[in-house]
Formats: structure tokens, C-alpha cells, sequence
């Protein structure tokens, strides 16, 4: 602070460069500073702090404009039954308008359209359905795992998947990228994949740290893990568990052709 | 009733309001949160949040303003008990992470240092000083100088009278500014004596305790 200058007190300088007074007092301190080197040099130097500071403006992920947008449409449209059920009016109105009045009253206000009613892997069958965009583009699982032990506060391993017999389900899953997510809350890892032998068909997998998930569907024993396999929106899901983090293949292929995959899988 | 068009115009207005200051939402979300996971949470929150609100939000008025408001509300009830929580590790990946920042390379000391002191920093230094502020300071701090609100819009969004905006801003500066001299003559950027001379300028470890004390 300038020293010499008992006229302009430094915050009132900051106030100045802050472009906080009207433009009669600003001309009123600029007039000051041309004849008063101290302050000058003292309003050139918060000057440049501020510029600094600017300088350290970062932009939003691209993915996150299309998420917010997603996420809005999404509650628009729980937003409609919400609104209806706090209107009695809107309830009948709905009610009669889905044909299905006694099934919408039993399920009161605690009906699963409004709220959290879905299971972790129900959302993630919506994600995979979506296909949002990826984060990070790998075609190599290394890499892929390298990325996302960066940003997950839990370990992730990437399954290998080998190559089996001929003619004997979809061969050889092609790595496409990931793609970092919330489910519930938790943070979560979305990984893409696609088959060429079938069609170029994607598949998704779904990696949650959630060690107190009850798993959806029917327990199986496949290569030496419980592999339970469930349906949700037309999607079969193969979800297991590898070190309390829960990996759920997600995609429309037929049950058969999961199993191949899962079975080939092998975790590292 | 059900008024379905009526709620994909607002959903649009909504949309074409907000969605322009994204950039600046995840920004200082960024500085709050410290990593760019909550980051993301955060501004998601803030959009959902936002959007339940929409019909509070007064037509005309200052919609970047009301977002931060909303912004900074979500972050102090929600986020500020999970990422203390996460401190610990999440050192490494920013290291790794900041490095886009960086827009300055260390230069050779020029014969005037106070006018090029904050000319010639490393962006990385500078994030790492916005980041050790007390909260208090931080909000302000990131409010006025990575967002260029007025005093009086922080106040509003702060809910709190333009005097304390005014205290908590200088004297966050100034702590920034020691944590910043500090993190220069560690990287190089500034030579040892150099900082000596500036530090009498930002010496204000007195004023922060003081102002600890009252608060």
C-alpha cells in the first residue's frame, strides 16, 4: 500500500478497481491517481490480481449440458404426476387418463412414479438406453482403468474379455470408452462397449461402489462367481460382485449370449 | 391439472435462461468443491433445484444471481460435510487434473516485481490459493473475482449486509495473496527476496485472526 498517501485508503482503491463507484466518484479517484504514483501503482496492481484470478476460469465437461437437459425433461415429466397428485382434481384427471384409477390410488403418494422408487440397476439400464456421451474414449482396457482410478474413490478393474470358441456367442467385446455417472447418489462408472460380431450391438457396463445392494434377479454360478441375471425395460443385466464394487452388464442381447460374455470375462 | 404443453415451455424457458451460465456455475462449483466430480454433482443439483423453483423466480430480474444463490445454498447444506470428507484423497488427482490450467510459464524476474508479481504466476498456484481459504473467504472470494459480481448481488446472494461482503473480500485477498507468495518462491516463479519485499504488503496473519475471533 502506498505509504505516502494518507488520501485513498487500499480498500477503497479495491472498491475502485472493483468498478464499485458511480462514474462521477471514479473520475473523482482517477483524477487522484494520475497525480499520486503510489496509488496508481497500487490500483495497477490489484488490477493484475484480479486478471490472474480471471485467468483460472475453467468450462463446464461437454457432457454436462446434454446430463442438466436430460435431467430436466426427466423432472418435467415427474414433475406433471406430482403436481397432479397434490391436486385432487388432477388425480382423477390422470387417473382417467391412463384408464388405471384404482391401481393409481392404491398406490397413494408413495407410488413409485413419484421419487426415488427405481433399483440401481433399473437406472442404469436408463443410462445405458440413452447412450449419453463418453468422457474418455479408450479402446484398450488399461488405459480405460488408468482414467477412471483417477476419479472413482474405489478400485476399479476393468474385465478382460477373452476370446471364445467359434460360432459360440458374441466374440470379442470392442472397448469404445467410459463415461462418469451418479447413481443414487454414488458415483458410478459407465464403460461402452461393442460387439462387431453382433451387429456392432453396445453394451454397457455399469461399475457401483455399493457393498449393501441387495443384487436384482436370480442368483447363477458362472466362472467361479454369483452372477445374477434380471430384465428391466427389455435390457438383460448381469450383475456381480468383484471386491464389494458391483459390475452389471447391461444390453438387449439374447440371455444366452450374456452368460458367454460374463463367462468370459476375466477380472484383473 | 394436467397442462403438459404448459410444462415443456416453462421446462424451454427454463433452459434458455440458465443454461448460459453452466460454464460459470461449474466453474465456481469447481473452487468449491475442489474436484470436479462434486462439481458436476453440485451444478446438477443446483439445475434441479433451480428448475422446482422456477415459478419463485421473479421474471425480469437477475437470473445469474438467483442461480448462484441456489449454487451456493446447495453447496453449504449439502456438499461441505462430503468434501471434507474426501480431502484425503483426492490430492493426487488433482495434481494431475489442473494441469490444463496453467497458462504461464515462470519468466525471468523483471525489474519491477510488484507490477508483474501476479502477471507471471502459475495458474496452478493461484487455484491451489483460492483453495486453502476458510470458506467464508472462499465464497466471497470466488464470487467477486472469478464471477465479477457487484458487492451488492453478493450480499443478496450471501444473505448478508455489504459491509461483511466488503471485510470478508479484503481480507480474503489478502490471505490469498500470502498463500500465493508462498507457492511462487516454491515454484520459482518469484525469488526469495522478492517475496520478502511483497510480504510486507500482504502481511495480514494478524487481521485473520482477529477477524477469526470475532466471528
Amino acid at each position: 500500500m502506498a505509504r505516502a498517501c494518507r488520501q485513498l485508503e487500499e480498500t477503497f482503491l479495491h472498491a475502485y478497481v472493483d468498478g464499485e463507484f458511480s462514474p462521477k466518484e471514479s473520475a473523482e479517484v482517477k483524477a487522484h491517481l494520475d497525480g499520486c504514483a503510489d496509488c496508481a501503482q497500487e490500483a495497477r496492481l490489484h488490477q493484475s490480481y484480479k486478471a490472474a484470478m480471471l485467468r483460472t476460469q475453467a468450462s463446464a465437461p461437454n457432457a454436462l449440458n446434454a446430463l442438466v437437459r436430460e435431467q430436466l425433461a426427466e423432472e418435467a415429466a415427474q414433475g406433471r404426476w406430482a403436481r397432479a397428485l397434490r391436486d385432487p382434481r388432477g388425480i382423477a384427471v390422470a387417473a382417467a387418463a391412463v384408464g388405471a384409477a384404482a391401481w393409481f390410488l392404491a398406490g397413494g403418494l408413495s407410488h413409485p412414479l413419484i421419487g426415488r422408487g427405481h433399483s440401481l440397476v433399473e437406472d442404469g439400464v436408463a443410462l445405458h438406453a440413452r447412450a449419453l456421451p463418453l468422457d474418455y474414449t479408450a479402446s484398450d482396457a488399461t488405459s480405460a482403468q488408468q482414467w477412471l482410478s483417477g476419479r472413482l474413490d474405489f478400485g476399479v478393474h476393468l474385465p478382460r474379455f477373452a476370446r471364445g470358441p467359434e460360432g459360440a456367442g458374441p466374440r470379442g467385446p470392442r472397448l469404445e470408452g467410459v463415461r462418469l455417472s451418479n447413481l443414487h447418489e454414488r458415483p458410478a462408472a459407465m464403460v461402452t462397449y461393442t460387439i462387431p460380431s453382433a451387429d456392432g450391438r453396445r453394451v454397457s457396463l455399469l461399475i457401483v461402489d455399493d457393498p449393501e445392494q441387495r443384487l436384482p434377479g436370480a442368483a447363477r454360478r458362472i466362472a467361479d462367481r454369483d452372477v445374477w441375471m434380471s430384465r428391466a425395460r427389455g435390457f438383460n443385466v448381469a450383475s456381480w460382485r468383484n471386491d464389494e464394487v458391483v459390475y452389471s452388464l447391461i444390453s438387449d442381447l439374447d440371455e444366452e449370449d450374456v452368460l458367454a460374455l460374463v463367462e468370459s470375462a476375466e477380472m484383473r | 391439472m394436467l397442462d403438459f404443453k404448459h410444462t415443456d415451455r416453462t421446462r424451454r424457458e427454463f433452459e434458455s435462461l440458465s443454461l448460459d451460465h453452466l460454464d460459470a456455475l461449474y466453474s465456481a462449483g469447481l473452487r468449491l468443491t475442489k474436484n470436479e466430480r462434486d462439481a458436476e454433482d453440485l451444478v446438477q443439483d443446483t439445475f434441479l433445484r433451480a428448475f422446482r423453483f422456477f415459478d419463485k423466480f421473479e421474471r425480469g430480474t437477475n437470473m445469474k444471481a438467483w442461480l448462484f444463490k441456489i449454487l451456493t445454498n446447495t453447496f453449504i447444506n449439502k456438499y461441505r460435510r462430503r468434501v471434507k470428507e474426501r480431502t484425503v484423497v483426492e490430492g493426487a488427482a488433482r495434481e494431475a487434473g489442473n494441469e490444463r490450467f496453467v497458462t504461464h510459464e515462470p519468466t525471468e524476474s523483471s525489474a519491477d516485481p510488484e507490477q508483474y508479481f501476479f502477471d507471471k504466476l502459475l495458474s496452478d498456484d493461484v487455484i491451489r490459493s483460492i483453495d486453502q481459504l476458510p470458506i467464508d473467504f472462499r465464497l466471497v472470494v470466488i464470487l467477486a473475482d472469478l464471477q465479477e459480481f457487484s458487492y451488492k448481488e453478493i450480499a443478496e446472494i450471501l444473505d448478508c449486509p455489504v459491509g461483511t461482503v466488503m471485510s470478508r473480500l479484503y481480507r480474503g485477498r489478502k490471505l490469498l495473496q500470502k498463500n500465493l507468495l508462498g507457492f511462487a518462491v516454491e515454484s520459482g516463479v518469484v525469488q526469495g527476496k522478492q517475496a520478502l519485499e511483497l510480504s510486507a504488503q500482504t502481511d495480514v496473519e494478524a487481521e485473520v485472526l482477529e477477524f477469526k475471533r470475532r466471528a
